[in-house]
Order: structure tokens, then sequence, then C-alpha cells
């Protein structure tokens, strides 16, 4: 150990920009209130550009020239202190605990309830924040939501590991159950309930915080929070002045540069951040190719002491190639490429195709009006407007893309030869339709919404909360074709207004329909806080519409082009009680009932606009204890919970010689409970450790009898049949789950990370509506894993520049698992098709701060 | 910072432990069972085979059971591979010499010859290919074996032509080779009725034998004798006169096989084709037929099991596929698919020979729409797996 250290320390000596000084300077930042040490606070010397950030323990040490001075200590949310030195006669000064205050000035707390965020030892949910810091440094390659994979309850994937692909799911449940929120305003797909994190890309350069809170949340308006909810806050007017330039390096040419600049609030009580960056290369899996921009843009501006306005703007236009096909594990065994196998792209005149992949732009506007009214009462609206466009890729006509077909590939998993495709269309003539062609399924969006929140102090102890959460989303969806693949054009016989179209690149085809959404939501909130006891009760009503217009399957004449609007009012109430034992412990409970409308497809099913009248709202139950320890040295957390899914609805759909079967299987119970545990033990300054461990029992609790098949015309097919889920598991998430982590500082400049993610009881994921034979074994368990990763970060001084390093390596021991399986027959492993998470990689990036 | 030691020592071995590999037992059990790749191919011996990986002499064998015994070795060495149930069309060539001889008897027959018998004696020409055999048995029934007669006669097939014919004496029968008239001398771009050398008539040759077979049905593989008529110095005395410095007309008989369309110089092989299926271990002889389910077959199944199996055969006509999701209703399990191949190779191929393989190819539904393929083998009139 000793060995190690005195050589890391040899290698980060050599690497520091040595510096004439006078003297060290140490400290230790707080939270003033509770003494929690805070992580990346910025110490600078006034009047100098010479600074450095606390690290995770919030220790700070600086070297400064001067005898005598004063050092400006600040962070987000914090009021910031400036705090006097002498050196004279001293080599090294010690500051020792430097307190930091919660900002007073109102700004902050009303953001705090606007974005929904839960306080410490009040909220009464389950919750882990995630530091801006933290996202900074080890982050790296990884995918956005891949940050709090060492929370408790939370499983997540790649997917098929290309740039923005992955899935959040908490609790057992998948991302469209786990609302997503970005400064408070809902960012869920109004038709869908996902969520698309190559969206939003850029966001973990600004963001400033990332919370989540499992289970119910903190959060007022209607939200699919059934596993939970993240809160991701960007950073505004509370920056500091400055800003950064950036650039990280990786493994398969990963590349990512970009800046960030601040104005800091300016004497004209305007401010302004500007971000942008630029990512390139691959991803860890074959031809996963990234090309993307993101930016950010906020400019906020107080209008005397008790209004401000904000605008943000942000987005990240992208296109990436994906593997959307999972394989068997033999395959990948098989395969010359192993786990990096990816079987979806292939070669076009010398250039790399990829068959499947993503392209999409959905810049989100908001502007924010924050407005003290007066000692007691603060308005906080937010207007927004977000607008999507862009879709993704894939193959069309005659499938000559076969995994195995070595027609059209050199060896089986290799590149698909397109120029042979194009050969054969060629071949066909140019008067013939086209054989086999690429094309994109298209879904571009707009998105207003308002979001205003009241607050006001009934009595001393007493805040309430209310207000309205409107939505109006429009949503266009058609299939384009995108690349003609050596033909002239391709014949569709889709659009009853257009029989035998010719449809050349760029042209819809196939399908082409709107879907409206309209969502209107009251809410309201009231909270008591009192000595060691506080409480919170909120209620929540909110009523979804659908319509939808179909361009292709109907005549302009035929009434069934547009519906009407389908509704469904939902409601909700959750209540919690948080009581301070005392200084250290704290125990709280929560409760909650509330319902959500159905989406889309399950209204308009096989995508016709015939309305699923037995489309029903589904209904979820949770409680929740949890229990609170805030020590010197150690901080603990667990919690149990019980969410209890009543009426989940499903439709089940199947195609048959292009007539389509559905049938409507309501009445599924789910029932996910568990324990969840989170640790921080700092035995000395230099270190600490955390550990997470989640055991969930996440299983479906009852059988359906009697379901009818129907056909497109809504003839009953066959006889009723039963679905039989009752003890089966939940799949597609692991249910247990561990984490430990090391967080060691080497120097007062260097951090060195270690951490370790297990999950285990890990089911495949299945088609419910499937299960129509009693008996069947449980769904494939998916082999336990582990997988280690390692961080660096370096401070030192640039020439004058606050520089840091961050160097991270993930799955050091290249560790190969199965990070997602697809159940197969006889759900063994020899059936499923999996993907595999990333083997060994890296990332090493250097921020210049200014 | 001890007890911090043991801490780290401890995570380090969990970790370690926990995070080796954890496909690791399912990968080594693919492995163990792994099927061995399939795959349905042709192949067509070259010449490293047979005398590299064989060590033959020459580049073909002597006898179909030759090829039989030996072909699997060379599969083996080129595909080690392959695994059970894969299928080769392998073709090979096969040592069939036909011998060239060279006149030895040149002959005219007269009218003294034609009137020695009844059926000849009124027309003085043949117009029976049996009277023609009847005369050489009768003149030349004891000649030496594989003596050629070159033989000009009359031939009444609807008019009477002079043609002139090779019949070489082998194991007491006699061999016809086709000659050349002395217009076909002429068609051939030959002012005499001869060739100039053996070349030349080798090049032009297939030609000929082209054009005067055009209209016919000639079997591809066949082989035809030609006599054809060299003039040049008797080096070898062929008419035993004595003297190897004179210069004469002597006939030669040359082989031509037909491949494709062409006629080529036959050099004593023949090309043939077996198929080997692999049975796990090795090669050998397979007799397998290679069959994919049409919409007709599906329908079959479902008239004949519909009662039998209702689910499972309404399914499969409104998908075109057999449902194989084993948690579905509708899931046909392997016995069932064998019961229904039963029924339909017993239809479809109701004098299939005990031993009989088949492949048969169906499409399936297991989440996603893909093909399945059963190996069967008639065993006591019934169709069992593999």
């Amino acid at each position: 150990m000793k060995k190690i250290t005195s050589s890391l320390t040899l290698v980060f000596l050599l690497l520091t920009a040595f510096m004439q000084a006078q003297g060290t300077i140490r400290g230790t930042v707080v939270d003033g209130e509770n003494g929690t040490p805070l992580p990346g606070v910025n110490v600078v010397v006034e009047g100098t550009t010479n600074g450095v950030s606390t690290d995770f323990d919030g220790v700070f040490e600086i070297q400064v020239v001067e005898n005598t001075g004063s050092l400006r200590v600040s962070y987000v949310g914090f009021k910031p202190s400036t705090l006097a030195f002498d050196l004279s006669g001293k080599k090294v000064v010690d500051l020792g605990t430097i307190n930091l205050e919660m900002d007073s000035d109102a700004l902050d707390e009303v953001i705090v309830k606007a974005y929904s965020l839960a306080i410490d030892r009040k909220t009464p949910v389950a919750v882990s924040t995630i530091k801006a810091e933290t996202i900074q440094n080890e982050l790296g390659s990884q995918e956005f939501p891949e940050i709090l994979k060492t929370t408790p309850g939370v499983y997540v994937t790649r997917g098929g590991g290309g740039f923005g692909d992955a899935e959040l799911r908490i609790r057992g449940f998948n991302s469209e159950n786990v609302a997503v929120m970005i400064n408070g305003i809902p960012v869920n797909d109004m038709e869908n309930g996902r969520v698309y994190w190559s969206n939003w890309a850029g966001l973990s350069d600004v963001a400033s915080s990332m919370q989540v809170q499992r289970g119910l949340g903190a959060a007022m308006i209607g939200l699919p929070s059934i596993g939970g909810t993240v809160n991701i806050v960007t950073k505004s007017t509370d920056i500091e002045k400055g800003g950064n330039v950036m650039m990280t390096t990786g493994n398969d040419g990963y590349t990512k540069y970009g800046f960030k600049l601040s104005t800091g609030l300016l004497e004209n009580d305007w401010a302004a951040t500007v971000s942008l960056s630029r990512t390139t290369g691959e991803q860890f899996v074959d031809a996963t190719t990234i090309d993307a921009y993101s930016y950010f843009l906020n400019v906020a501006k107080k209008l005397g002491d008790n209004h401000e306005l904000s605008f943000t703007a942000f987005g990240a236009p992208q296109r990436h190639g994906q593997r959307q096909n999972r394989l068997l594990i033999d395959d990948y065994r098989r395969s010359e490429r192993g786990i990096r196998t990816n079987t979806d792209w292939g070669y076009k005149n010398g250039q790399l195709v990829n068959i499947e992949d993503n392209f999409y732009h959905k810049p989100q506007m908001s502007l924010n009006h924050y407005w003290t009214i007066n000692d007691i009462s603060s308005l906080t609206t937010a207007v927004y407007y977000s607008f999507g466009t862009g879709g993704g890729g894939g193959t069309a006509g005659t499938n000559k893309f076969g995994k195995y077909d070595t027609n059209y590939r050199d060896e089986v998993f290799g590149p698909v030869d397109l120029d042979k495709i194009v050969a054969e269309n060629k071949a066909l003539g140019q008067a013939t339709s086209a054989e086999t062609f690429l094309r994109a399924s298209r879904n571009n969006h707009q998105w207003y919404g308002a979001l205003s929140t009241y607050n006001t102090e009934l009595s001393e102890y007493i805040d309430l909360t209310a207000g309205i959460d409107l939505r109006f989303y429009k949503g266009d969806h058609y299939t384009e074709l995108t690349d003609l693949l050596g033909a002239a054009f391709y014949i569709d016989n889709n659009d009853v207004n257009n029989p035998n179209k010719v449809v050349r690149e760029g042209d819809k085809y196939n399908y082409y329909d709107t879907g409206y959404t309209n969502w209107q939501g009251l809410f309201a909130q009231a909270e008591y806080d009192k000595d060691a006891l506080s409480a919170v009760i909120s209620v929540a009503a909110n009523n979804t519409s659908y319509k939808r217009e179909d361009y292709f399957k109907y005549t302009p004449d035929d009434p069934l082009r547009e519906t009407d609007w389908v509704n469904f009012t939902a409601f909700s109430t959750k209540g919690g009680v948080n009581y301070r034992l005392d200084e250290k412990h704290n125990v709280f409970g929560n409760l909650g009932y509330f319902e959500r409308a159905p989406f889309n497809e399950a209204v308009f099913i096989n995508n016709r606009n015939n309305v699923n009248e037995d489309a029903e709202n589904q209904k979820i139950f949770s409680a929740e204890l949890g229990y609170g320890y805030r020590g010197d040295k150690f901080r603990a957390d667990l919690n149990v919970y019980r969410t209890q899914w009543m009426d989940r609805s499903y439709t089940l759909t199947r195609t048959a010689d292009n007539i389509q079967y559905t049938a409507n299987i309501l009445g599924v119970d789910a029932l996910h409970q568990g324990v969840e545990l989170e640790l921080q033990y700092r035995p000395v300054e230099t270190l600490t450790l955390t550990g997470m461990a989640s055991l969930g029992d996440w299983q479906w609790a009852n059988n359906v009898n009697n379901v009818q098949v129907f056909d497109d015309q809504q003839n009953p097919i066959g006889d009723p049949i039963d679905i039989y889920l009752d003890g089966v598991k939940v799949g597609n998430s692991a249910q247990t789950t561990f984490a430990l982590g090391a967080d060691y500082a080497v120097l007062a400049s260097t951090t060195v990370r270690a951490s370790f993610n297990y999950a285990a009881d890990y089911y495949a994921d299945y088609d419910v509506t499937g299960r129509s034979v009693e008996g069947l074994p449980q769904t494939w368990k998916m082999p336990d894993y582990g997988v280690f990763d390692l961080g660096l970060t370096h401070r030192f001084n640039f020439g004058g520049f606050n520089t840091q390093i961050n160097a991270n390596v993930f799955n050091v021991l290249g560790t190969e698992y199965i990070s997602d399986a697809q159940d197969g027959d006889g759900s063994v492993a020899e059936t499923a098709l999996v993907y595999y998470g990333p083997g060994r990689t890296y990332t090493i990036g250097a921020i210049i701060n200014f | 910072m001890k007890k911090l030691n043991y801490l780290f020592t401890t995570i380090i071995m969990a970790v370690l432990a926990l995070g080796c590999d954890p496909v690791e037992d399912i990968n080594d059990s693919l492995a163990e069972n792994e099927a061995g790749i399939v795959d349905e191919f042709s192949y067509t011996l070259t010449e490293d085979d047979y005398k590299e990986t064989l060590g033959l002499d020459y580049a073909n064998f002597n006898t179909i059971d030759d090829a039989r015994d030996l072909i699997p070795q060379v599969l083996e060495e080129n595909f080690p591979f392959l695994g059970a149930n894969s299928l080769s069309t392998v073709t090979y060539d096969l040592y069939q010499p036909v011998q060239t001889e060279r006149s030895l008897i040149v002959y005219t027959v007269t009218t003294e010859d034609y009137d020695s018998y009844p059926d000849t004696e009124e027309f003085d020409n043949f117009d029976d290919e049996d009277q023609i055999y009847t005369f050489l048995d009768d003149k030349y029934g004891d000649v030496d074996n594989r003596t050629l007669i070159s033989l000009t006669y009359k031939f009444y097939d609807g008019s009477a032509q002079t043609l002139n014919n090779g019949f070489l004496r082998v194991n007491g029968s006699w061999q016809f080779a086709l000659g050349l008239t002395n217009a076909e001398y002429n068609e051939v771009g030959q002012g005499f009725a001869n060739f100039n050398t053996e070349d030349e008539a080798l090049r032009k040759l297939p030609i000929f034998l082209k054009d005067k077979f055009k209209y016919d049905d000639v079997a591809e593989g066949t082989i035809k004798s030609v006599m054809y008529k060299l003039y040049t110095t008797d080096e070898d005395d062929i008419d035993n006169d004595g003297s190897v410095e004179d210069r004469a007309t002597y006939s030669y008989i040359a082989n031509f096989i037909l491949i494709g369309s062409e006629w080529e110089v036959y050099n004593n092989v023949v090309s043939q084709t077996l198929q080997f299926g692999n049975d796990g271990s090795t090669w050998i002889p397979d007799n397998t037929i290679s069959y994919s389910l049409v919409a007709a077959d599906y329908a079959f199944i479902a008239s004949e099991l519909g009662d039998t199996y209702p689910a499972q055969t309404s399914s499969m006509t409104q998908y075109g596929n057999m449902d194989r999701r084993s948690g579905n209703a509708a899931f046909w399990s392997d016995d069932m698919i064998l019961e229904a191949f039963n029924l339909l190779l017993n239809d479809l191929d109701p004098s299939a020979e005990e031993g009989q393989k088949y492949a048969v190819t169906f499409d399936i539904y297991n989440g996603s729409n893909t093909t399945e393929t059963f190996f069967l083998i008639k065993t006591d009139g019934v169709w069992v797996m593999q």
C-alpha cells in the first residue's frame, strides 16, 4: 500500500506543474446545517485566478504566493464565505472546518420546491443525490443515467450499446414507469412514456445535481413515478463567473471536447451561461458510431428583488449507429468479434453504413419566472416548448440481413454486403419496384407546456403549494424511405388515397398519422414542519385526452380519419411523515395511491382509429418506511417499500397475413417489494467508503382468465385464453444489486476511486401475454455478475489555470456479462437472445477552468 | 490503517471472486454440446485432394467404391469444422478407359456379299443394322480381340447411302465407331476423305459431332467413338506389310464425350457425383433429401390434424407457421411436429425406401419469424428423428 502510494505520489509530482509557493492553506468545507462535507466547492484567492476545488471530502489545499489575503469559498445553493488568511512566519495554515450556510436568498428554495427536489431529513422519500462534481469526474464515456448505478434499486443498461440508447429501470419498473424531470419539467414521451437519453446528451456537462427519488417521490405534478423519479437540475444564475474547456478521449476513438462559459451575476443583474460540446468516435460495440453535438444556453435576469426571469434552451442533435438485434449467447461465442458483435451494419461503396441507426434533435426551451410575492409567498411559472425531429433507421422489403446469411455477408455475423443488394436491385431494372431498401421510422413532435406553482406559508409551520400543469403534444408518425439501394423507386399500397404510390427517397410510405395528447393537471400540497416533525400531504388530478388522425388508412371523407378526443381522468394522493429522533437519527414513512391513463397504443390498438373502449386507468398503491442516520463519520439510509400495481393493462397484438389480432388483458397485478440500504463511512479524512445493497422481490400476483382475442374487425377469434402469471418473477431488471466504493485522497490534489457493482436475480424479459399455458418454468435467470471500475482525479495549476485530469477505466477486469436478455424457447440460456454489457473501456479527460 | 488494509483485501478478493466470468459455464456447455457448423454445399475434388490428401498417383478414382471409401477423408481434411447433418454433393473423376484402335482390316462389302444373304440379295444393300453384324460375324468372327474393321457398305434408310464406319471386335461382340462419309470429310474442309494429322482430326471432330447431332437428344456424358482416317506414314506397320515407310490412309478411333453442349476428347475419366452426409463424427454416403414446407403442406397438416390439435393448427393456418413458444396455447411440441411430418412425408413420398433421410425445414414463430429444420429417417416404415 505504502509503496503504491509513494509511486503514485511520484507520478503526480511529475505531472504537477511546479509553482513557487509562499505557503499552503488547508481547510475542510462542510454543510453548515448537518456537517456533511461538500465536494467541488470553489476556493479562490480573492483578486487572483488562483483557485482549487474541494475534494470528495470537502478538503482543499491551496498554494498561495501572497503572505496575507482572503479566500473566497463558494458553492451552488450556499452563501459564499470569505476568510482572511495570514501566512507570516508559517508555511502551512489550517483554516479547519469552514461551515457554509444554505443560501437564504429565496431563489434556491424556490427552485428546490419548483423542481420537486427532496430535502435530506425533511422530505419523507427514499432519495440519493449525485453532485455535479461526481458527474464531472466519474461519468466519462458512460451513459448519463449510469452515474446512478451505485444507488439502490436502480438498474441501468446500455441496451444495444449505441450512444444514448441506455435505459434506466428502478425497482423493477421499466423506463416508462420512471419519471424524468429536467428543471422541474417532465420529459417522458407523452405517447409511450419512454425517455431517450440521446436527446439529453449535453446535460451531464451542465447538471448541478441529479437526484433519484425512489418510489412515490417528492413531485406534486402527475408523473409516472411508479419506480421512481429522476430530477436533473442544470446550472443557472447560481453559477460562478468563469468557465472551462474540456477534452476527453477514450476507447474506440471516443472523443469529446467542449467549453462552458458563465458570466456569473453581472452588475446589471443579468447572467448567462453557454455550453457547447462535440462527441465523435464509437462506443464499445462494433459500428456504434457517434456524431453528436450538444448545446446549452441559459440567460437570466433579476428584475428587482422579487422577480427573476430565466430562459433556458438546450438540445443535442445527433446521429448514432445502433445494435438493434440481440443475438444468442452461442452467436457471440462463435463470432470473431465476440461480445462486440453487431450484425446491424454493412458496407456500401466502401463506406460504413449503419443499417439500424437513430438520428434525433429535440431542442427544449423554457422560460421560467420566479416571483417572490412577499415574505411568505412565491409563484414560479415555466412555459416550455420542445420539438423533436428524427427517427430510427432500419430495413424494408425482402430481408437480406439475416445474421447467418452468407449470401450477403462474407461470413456469419460479418458486415452486410450492401453493394450486392444494390446490384440486385439494379439487375431487376430501373422500371421495377425496389426489392430491398432502407427506411426510417419517423417520429416528429411538438410539445407545449406550462407549469405554475404557487407557494405560501399558511402559518409559521404550514406551507401550502398549489399549481397547474398543462401539456399539449402533437406527434407525427410515418415511415420515410431513406435509401433505395440502387433502385429507382418503390411501389407502396398502404395509402388508400394513393394506390400504387411511387415512393422515392425522402417520401412517406407505409403509415402516416398524427397523435394528439392533451393534459390538464391540478395539484396541491400542504407541508408541516415544526421541531422534530415534518409531514406532507398532496393531491393531484389530471385529465389526459388522446386523439388520432390517420392520413393513409382512411380517405378524407371517412369519418374515421380523425377520432374524437378520448378522455381519461386520473387522481392521485400521497402523504408522508418524517420524524427527526435527534441530531443523528430520523425515520420516515409515506403512502400513496395514484392512477395513470393508459398509453396511446392501448387506446388506438393496432395503430387504427378504432377506440379501445376497454382501455382503463392503471392503479398503483405504494407504501414505504425509512430510517436515516447522519453521524460524523458514518451515514446510513435504510428503507423498505411495497408497490402494488393493480389492474395493470396489456394489449396483446399479433400480426399475421396483414391481419392484426388483439386482446385486452385487464386486471394483471404485480407486487414489487424490497429493502434498500445505502452507507457512507469516512474512517479518516482522506478515505470515504460507500456501500449499497438492494434486495427486491418483484413478482406478478395473479392469473387472468377468459381473455378473448379479436381480429381487426372486432370479431372474436377462437376460444378465450388464460394468462398464467401468478408467482412469475418480473424480468428485465436485476432484483438483487449491491455496490462497494472507495474514494481515497492520495494527495490533497489527487484522488483515486474504485467501485464494484454486482447484480443478481436477474430474469430475462418476456412477453407477459405469451404465458398462456399453465405450469411454465420461471423465465431464464441470467448469470450473476460484478463489474469493477477504477478512477483517478488529479488537480493542478496549469499556467495559472485550475486544471483537472479525470481518468476512468470501466470494467477493469473485462468481465463478459449479459446485461439484457429476451427469454427464449424453454427459458434456457441456449435460446435466450441477449446483449452483453461493454467490456473494458476507458476515458481520460482534462478540464481547464478559468 | 491496518484494519483498512484487511478491508481492502477482503473487497478485492470479493471482487475477483465475483467479477470473473459470469457466462463461462454457459459458454463451456455450449462448446461441449456444439452441434458443429451445418452446411449444405457442393464440392469438386481438386488435384491436391487426389494426390496430396489421398496419396493417389492420378487425379481420379478407379471405381465408384474407391470414391465412396476415400472421399470422406477429403471432406474431413477440408471441412473439419462442419458437424452433424451437413451435406455435401461431391463431384469427382472416375477412370473409365475406352481404347483407341488403329485400323487393321479395310473392307468394302461386295455385291457377292449382299447376294449371299436372302435379306440383302434383291437390292444389294443393308437396310437393318442386324444384317451388318450378321455379315461381320460370318466374315470376321474369328479375328483377334480388339481388331478394328473399317467397313464401307451401302445402307438403305429412305435412300441408299454409302457409309464407312468402324466395328471393333471386343470380347466377342462388335462395338460401333462412327465414321465419316466422303461428303462429311468435304464438309469439315478436307479435300480428300481423310485428315492430315491427328491434331487436325481431334480439333475438327467435336465440331463435326456437334453439327451432326444438333437435332438429336443426346444425354450429357454420352461417349461416342469416332473412326477417322489419316493419310500418314505407317511408322508402326499397322498393315503388317513389313514396311514402316509406306504412306497410306489408315483408320483410327477417337472417343468424345458430351459435356454441356460441347463434345470433348474423352480422356478416359468421367465426372460423377455422390452425396455425403456428416453423422457427427464422419462423412458417409448419404441420401438425404432437403425439403422446405410450402403453403399446401401446412394446409395438409391442418386438415389431417385439425381435430387432434385445434389450437395449434388454427394458429398455423392463420400465421402460416408453427408456434414454438413453449408458453403458448398454440405451441407445437417436437412430438406433435414429428406426428405431422409422418403424415406429410407419407403423403409426399409414399414409396420412400427404408433408410431414406429427409431434412425438413419449416417456418416457425418463437417471438420472431424464423425457420427450424427436423432431420428424419425412415425406420421400420416410420419417420423418426435421426
